[in-house]
């Protein structure tokens, strides 16, 4: 059972090295890569492929709470991660076994923050020692098994050959005035201090300043920057009925000058507690079934869960898996007004930074824009450097969080319409929609907290995007009505028929997604989708009691 | 139009250290409202309230051949800040506190920067939450031992201090020191070309705590630690993979030897390494065993410290069971032996040096114990959690939540009689010899279960020994005077009863810091610097006889290193 998240970003900050460097790293790297291929590949069982990606983590994190600073920590550490192959492109130690999860243990260590060289080769020396080990014993037990196991549905290689690069990016700095942020933060933070009733709240900078450095046994040697910042903003309260309320807003960059001002935080710091305060008091709704909208960031989330993770190209040769749209290549899956790509190298949409941006992947290809469906029909997969059938080559989605093995991932995910409706004609069509079915009210669904999707065959193949709240929409024409407690549910095919239009502006949801390759920062853009029917289930909430004595100095109780 | 006034007085609230009687008075005046207002229907207030406001700055480093992997530092300007709440429901005579079950003390993170409103109205928070955890444990324990069951009060008497008598701050740390020195240590190692791994760990912490409870418990302390560790490896030939370790642990800077003499031990370490790598297996032996100084502390830390702990394990629910739940106290292995006759164990947590204290986490004055009298055990060493009515804290709470486990501070173990080096190495091969043995194993450095790659044999289940680890350094001691390196040794059944088997004894070393945990949870699973800090004065031992076994294990490396490298 894979259980692939998508949460709100939690990211993270330094400065990288200069050229000469990260050049004089990246000699040391290849020095240890190109003795050890050479041992390697000469051996009983030589080694076809190998390379060293070491990504350096630096991070800033600062909280402020209640108008007192809380926490200032920087993180720095320096990790490489090898992919070791013995075998052949067609068959080798990576081989996916079914019934196991992956095949054989992903090589990474610990390496020197300063890149000495003797304790970095020493390092590397015993990894790929350990890692050509248990690719020789992974390698055994595969055509082992391969024996005793009826073949394969889709006989694709283990890896494929791609274009070799060569790039070494600009260093860049956090450019951060701490001072001043740190002020900002203190006073935004403060905001939340007019309303007793809220139990706890914070204010976050998380800024990170990675590098990654790759050299392979191909001849590629990469040096990438990225660099992204967040400014998040949480607040906790207790409803009388002991559910928790939690509600977060976020705002994620690529450059600092993007970050917004102290006014702009503090007023949507003030919009969050005021929507909080009237989360606290509003219904909790009930099970339901009916025509909802789906907001722009809402339905971002959606495709990201219901089609996204569906569409990663080792999951359609992966037996354990659903492969829901694996044999539908070509043929319509969604309506003819709606297309979808993912694609990393844009890095902006409108006014919105893509934290899902990127120029090479994790296993140094270039990223390439990939058209997933167009006009309703399904075009294409998201593809590392593991080919699927019909599939033989990386499109540049091979993604991993340092220290995990590299997968097809999603970067920037866009949802395009054609001839969309304004957002009014969409609320009209709802109304129409709930009143054709003989219901009072549809939802609209905008505040979203993230959501995941179960995509292996071992469970009910289904997705669960989690709105922070949602609005009554009533056909008698009443005003909206906020109601808590929703989680959406559903399974992808019938629920893809249910799409009945498209409109209103393109929302974006910038976060981080978890699965296999462990988290990656995704975006996930779209207009917003009205659809006839959508399932809600009540939201798992808390049960403890309110807070016995009223809040000391204000006498409220909370 | 008053929540406006506090309001704007919130706002312009000031800030102040952990240790202020500001922030005391604001902690006092929600254990006052809690003791006297908490109350759920059906329930009365809490009986007891404990509180601890803490600070802590720490500097950690991790480097490995003299390069840092890692490096975290807590500064004095922006310490991480913590506060524990304890609240016991029922009464003195029978209350939550020692069920198993619940959430005993709840701990929440504060900001570094705090204002005494903020702090209150955590406060205010954290007592109603353990308030409502301390009437769940107390219905669960209720259910499943009655209070006329149970012939032990709640909590063991104990002299507190009663006011706060200064307002101490935290020293400044010395991250550049504590950075330079770690890299050193692992820096030496790099002359080794054969060692795989050379890694080094420097750890200063000082913590800042202010405690109170209802008891009239008015406690402010500061108390700090230095650890250095060197963990080398090395493969022999046939790939079994050797390791050995190096610690200081200790109080203040002071109280560490010289930068010099860490690395000429290190270096003696490598040294030894590369002697064993190079030594044959242990064949399967049965004999005496002499545990050298080094040996001697890790093998008294391992057999001894489970038997001298008198904190009785917690009311448990045994789900699926009808058993009554585990009441036992282990209070018949008092005045039962535990060494041979004329030796002592006395801890003496009040004298300077490693495992040094003034008082322990509950807030009590440690007293000189003398746990072991002539070879039997008079006082095991206690916290406030009773065994009996009569139960009084050593002051010793040093574990668990809130310290309501006892553990050791500074322990001196002195045998009947002290036998010269060459005197006890005579005495070994007489038995040797009477065994039909031309040679006698002689363990210098046993593995500190820290850095034990199998855990396993350092977890405990329960509150019995969890066995002896394997010797880094030893040797065949012949009657002709050779000394011949072994390695690949593991011992097989040890257990309490071989302290009884101790026949001969040397003089008593200097004292050595140790960390270790409670034997009632993973004892040795604390990682590089978790644990209790205690010292350990302990002499060379002669242990009749012991049963090992030589086992070699790995794989040899295939790949060469690179040419530069090797030089």
């Amino acid at each position: 059972m894979k259980f692939l998240g998508f949460f709100l970003a939690l990211g993270t900050a330094a400065a990288n090295p200069s050229t000469n460097e990260h050049q004089a790293f990246q000699d040391v790297l290849q020095r240890s890569l190109t003795s050890h291929f050479e041992f390697l590949s000469a051996q009983d069982e030589p080694v076809y492929y190998l390379s060293y990606a070491v990504t350096q983590e630096s991070s800033l994190r600062i909280t402020a709470v209640e108008g007192l600073l809380g926490e200032r920590t920087w993180k720095n550490a320096r990790k490489v991660d090898l992919d070791l192959r013995v075998g052949s492109l067609s068959l080798d130690n990576t081989h996916r076994q079914q019934g196991l999860w992956g095949a054989g243990e992903h090589f990474s260590s610990a390496l020197p923050l300063d890149g000495n060289r003797v304790a970095t080769e020493r390092a590397l020396w015993l990894v790929t020692d350990d890692a050509y080990a248990d690719a020789v014993e992974q390698l055994a037990k595969i055509r082992g098994a391969n024996r005793v196991r009826v073949q394969e549905s889709d006989s694709s290689g283990d890896f494929s050959l791609a274009p070799i690069h060569q790039h070494q990016g600009t260093p860049l700095g956090l450019e951060l005035d701490l001072p001043a942020l740190e002020a900002d933060l203190v006073a935004v933070s403060a905001v939340f201090k007019q309303w007793p009733e809220i139990l706890e709240s914070r204010v976050s900078l998380f800024a990170e300043n990675n590098w990654v450095s790759f050299v392979s046994s191909e001849g590629a040697r990469l040096w990438t920057p990225n660099r992204r910042y967040r400014i998040g903003m949480q607040v906790w309260m207790r409803a009388e009925d002991g559910t928790e309320i939690a509600l977060f807003d976020g705002f994620d960059a690529l450059s600092p000058e993007n970050l917004p001002e102290r006014s702009f935080l503090q007023a949507r710091a003030k919009a969050l507690a005021i929507r909080a305060i009237e989360l606290e008091k509003a219904p909790e709704l009930e099970p339901f079934t009916g025509p909802v909208i789906l907001g722009g960031k809402a339905a971002g989330v959606f495709f990201h869960e219901v089609l996204g993770h569906r569409v990663e190209g080792h999951r359609q040769k992966d037996a354990d898996e659903g492969q829901t749209f694996t044999a539908k290549v070509g043929e319509q899956i969604l309506p003819e007004f709606l297309s979808v790509r993912d694609d990393p190298t844009q890095s902006r949409l409108g006014d919105v930074e893509l934290v899902g941006h990127y120029q090479f992947d994790d296993e140094g290809s270039q990223a390439q824009g990939v058209t997933l469906v167009k006009d309703g029909v399904l075009k294409g997969f998201l593809l590392g450097r593991s080919p699927i059938a019909g599939f033989p080559k990386t499109n540049g989605h091979g993604r991993r969080q340092a220290g995990k093995a590299s997968v097809s991932r999603q970067g920037n995910l866009m949802i395009e319409a054609k001839n969309p409706l304004s957002a009014r004609d969409l609320r009209a069509a709802l109304i129409a929609e709930v009143r054709r079915q003989g219901r009072d009210y549809g939802l609209q669904v905008d505040s979203i907290q993230g959501g995941f999707t179960l995509t292996g065959r071992d469970a009910p193949n289904s997705f669960q995007v989690t709105p922070d709240y949602a609005w009554k929409v009533f056909v008698d024409g009443r005003p909206d009505e906020l109601v808590r407690g929703v989680d959406l549910i559903g399974t992808p095919l019938v629920t893809f028929e249910r799409i009945l239009a498209a409109g209103g502006p393109v929302g974006v949801f910038n976060g981080r997604c978890g699965a296999e390759s462990g988290w990656v920062s995704v975006s996930a853009s779209s207009p917003s989708l009205l659809l006839s029917e959508l399932e809600v289930q009540k939201k798992s909430k808390g049960s403890a009691l309110p807070l016995i004595l009223p809040a000391p100095m204000t006498g409220v109780r909370p | 139009m008053k929540a406006w006034i506090l309001f704007f007085g919130c706002l312009f609230s000031w800030t102040a250290g952990a240790n202020s009687p500001e922030l005391a008075r604001v902690l006092e005046l929600e254990m006052e409202r809690g003791l006297q207002d908490l109350k759920l229907d059906g329930e009365g207030a809490p009986w007891r309230i404990w509180l601890e406001l803490g600070e802590r700055v720490s500097v950690d480093v991790r480097a490995k051949f003299g390069a840092v992997q890692s490096e975290t530092v807590v500064s004095k300007q922006m310490p991480a800040r913590f506060l524990k709440t304890g609240v016991r429901q029922g009464s003195r005579d029978y209350d939550s506190g020692d069920f198993s079950g619940g959430v005993s003390l709840h701990y929440e993170r504060l900001p570094s920067i705090l204002s005494p409103s903020f702090l209150q109205r955590k406060a205010w928070m954290e007592i109603d939450s353990a308030y409502k955890s301390a009437v769940d444990a107390l219905t669960n324990k209720q259910s499943v031992l009655a209070l006329e069951d149970t012939d032990r009060p709640a909590i063991a008497l104990a002299d507190l201090p009663g006011a706060f008598q200064d307002w101490p701050t935290l020293p400044e740390l010395q991250p550049d020191w504590v950075r330079e020195w770690t890299k050193a240590l692992s820096a030496v190692l790099v002359d080794y070309s054969q060692l795989e791994h050379g890694e080094s760990l420097g750890n200063e912490i000082a913590l800042g705590r202010m405690s109170l409870s209802s008891e009239g418990l008015r406690l402010n302390r500061v108390d700090t630690e230095i650890v250095f560790r060197v963990l080398a490896k090395i493969r022999a030939e046939d790939g079994s993979l050797l390791s050995d370790s190096r610690s200081w642990i200790v109080r203040k800077r002071t109280e560490l030897p010289t930068l010099g003499e860490m690395l000429d031990e290190v270096r003696s370490m490598a040294e030894g390494l590369v002697e064993s790598a190079g030594a044959p297996v242990l064949e399967d032996y049965i004999g005496p065993v002499l545990f050298e100084q080094p040996a001697s502390v890790e093998f008294f830390g391992q057999l001894v410290l489970p038997e001298i702990l008198g904190t009785p394990p917690g009311v448990k629910r045994s789900y699926g069971k009808k058993d009554r739940p585990a009441q036992g106290t282990r209070t018949a292995r008092i005045g039962r032996r535990l060494l041979p006759r004329g030796w002592s164990i006395v801890d003496d947590a009040g004298e300077p040096g490693p495992g040094h204290y003034l008082w322990d986490d509950e807030g009590v004055s440690p007293t000189r114990v003398v746990i072991v009298e002539d070879g039997v055990l008079r006082q095991p060493l206690m916290s406030r959690t009773p065994t009996s009515k009569d139960s009084r804290s050593t002051g010793h709470g040093l574990a668990g939540s809130g310290g309501r486990k006892a553990m050791p501070g500074r322990l001196r173990i002195s045998p009947n009689k002290v036998l010269s080096p060459r005197r006890l190495e005579k005495r070994a091969l007489r038995i040797a010899k009477r065994m039909g043995r031309d040679s006698v194993l002689v363990v210098r450095r046993l593995e500190a279960m820290v850095h034990s790659p199998n855990m396993s044999r350092g977890r405990s289940s329960g509150e019995t020994a969890p066995g002896l680890s394997s010797p880094t350094q030893a040797y065949l001691l012949y009657r002709d005077g050779r000394r011949e390196p072994v390695r690949c040794a593991r011992f097989l059944g040890v257990d309490r009863r071989a302290m009884r088997d101790v026949v001969a004894a040397g003089s008593v070393g200097i004292s050595i810091g140790r960390l270790d945990n409670h034997p009632s949870g993973s004892r040795y699973r604390g990682g590089w610097t978790y644990g209790v800090q205690s010292g350990w004065e302990t002499p060379a031992v002669l242990v009749s006889e012991l049963e090992l076994i030589g086992q070699p294990g790995g794989s040899p490396r295939k790949l060469p290193r690179l040419e530069a490298d090797e030089k």
